[in-house]
C-alpha cells in the first residue's frame, strides 16, 4: 500500500483547489464503469461520462470480475477526452493498480471536472472473457457559488 | 490511496453540523439491513432508519451473508444504497457486492469493513435504502452494514 491518509486530506485538498464562495459540499461516491466481456487478447473502449452536477475527486480504483476470475496482466488506461489527459503515462496493470475489491495503490487525490467524458480502455491479456466492473472511488464535490 | 478515519478527527469534522457549543455523545455503531434469502437474479430491499434525536456518519460497508457457495455470487449480485436525506446514491450504478462493501471470504477469514472514501453525514429521521439484485445463484440470509459513528446531542 503506497499511502494512507485521514479523510481530512480531501477536505485540504478541497481548501487548497475551492473558494470558500464556491461553498463546495462534499460526499463519498464511487463512479461504476461497466465493461462488457472482452476475450483474452482483446481490448476494448469504454466511453463514460460524469455527472453534469459535480467535480469527483478519484481516491482509489477498485476492479472486480463477475465470474470472481483472475485478470493476470490485464490493463486498463483511462483518458479524459477533451484534453487527451492519461490517468497513467501508459496502460497500466490492473493488480498493479487496482485492488481486487476497492481501495487499490492509487498514490493520491486527482480531480476530474464535473461533466467529463472519459474512457477507459481494458485489455484483457488473460485470465477470461467474462464481465468486469471497474469502481473509481473517491468524492464528488457540488459547488453552489 | 486508503483513507482512514481517526476517531479524534470524525469528533471535529461532525461537529460542522451542530452549534460550536453543543455537547455531543459520540459513538461507535453499525445499522444494518437484512436482505434474506435472495433468489437466483430476484431483486431484494431493505430500509436502514436513522431514528429521530440521532445522526449517523457512515465511515464503511460490509456484506455477510449464510453460504459460502455463493461466494462467486457476490461478483455478480449487484447493490445500491442510496440516502433519502439527499437523494444522493453511493455509486454512480449498481455495481458489485464484491466491488463496493468488504465481506467474508470463507466461515474463518474476515475481511476487514470497506471504507468510504469520506465520511457521510445522515440525519436521524432519514433513511438508507439498499436495493440488491441477485447473481445466477441464491444468496441465503444476506446482511448489509453500515459502520460509522452515532451522534446524540446532549442537553
Amino acid at each position: 500500500m503506497l499511502n494512507f491518509c485521514s479523510f481530512q486530506e480531501i477536505d485540504r485538498f478541497i481548501a487548497q483547489n475551492y473558494s470558500l464562495k464556491q461553498r463546495p459540499r462534499v460526499d463519498n461516491y464511487s463512479v461504476i464503469v461497466p465493461v462488457p466481456a472482452t476475450a483474452d487478447g482483446s481490448s476494448i473502449d469504454v466511453p463514460f461520462r460524469l455527472n453534469g452536477n459535480a467535480d469527483f475527486l478519484i481516491c482509489s480504483l477498485g476492479f472486480v470480475n463477475v465470474a470472481g476470475l483472475a485478470v493476470a496482466q490485464s490493463t486498463i488506461q483511462i483518458v479524459e477526452n477533451g484534453s487527451n489527459e492519461k490517468l497513467f503515462d501508459s496502460a497500466v496493470s490492473i493488480r498493479t493498480i487496482c485492488s481486487t475489491q476497492a481501495q487499490g495503490d492509487f498514490p493520491g487525490i486527482r480531480r476530474i471536472a464535473r461533466g467529463s467524458a472519459l474512457t477507459l480502455t481494458f485489455s484483457n491479456v488473460g485470465g477470461g472473457v467474462s464481465a468486469n466492473f471497474f469502481a473509481m472511488h473517491g468524492v464528488n464535490v457540488y459547488v453552489y457559488g | 490511496m486508503r483513507i482512514q478515519f481517526p476517531p479524534s478527527e470524525i469528533d471535529a469534522w461532525v461537529r460542522q453540523f451542530y452549534v460550536p457549543t453543543a455537547a455531543l455523545l459520540i459513538q461507535p455503531t453499525t445499522y444494518k439491513a437484512e436482505l434474506g434469502t435472495i433468489a437466483a437474479n430476484a431483486n431484494a430491499y431493505d430500509q436502514i432508519t436513522i431514528p429521530d434525536g440521532v445522526d449517523f456518519v457512515c465511515i464503511g460497508v460490509q456484506a455477510d451473508f449464510d453460504n459460502v457457495n455463493s461466494l462467486g455470487d457476490l461478483f455478480g449480485a449487484n447493490m445500491q444504497l442510496t440516502d433519502s436525506s439527499t437523494e444522493n446514491p453511493f455509486f454512480s450504478q449498481a455495481a458489485p457486492i464484491a466491488l463496493t462493501s468488504s465481506f467474508i471470504w470463507d466461515s474463518s477469514i474476515t475481511d476487514a469493513v470497506q471504507a468510504l472514501s469520506y465520511p457521510r453525514f445522515i440525519p436521524g429521521n432519514s433513511s438508507i435504502a439498499v436495493s440488491v439484485t441477485g447473481d445466477s445463484a441464491q444468496i441465503d440470509l444476506l446482511t448489509i452494514s453500515l459502520v460509522g459513528f452515532k451522534i446524540r446531542k446532549l442537553g
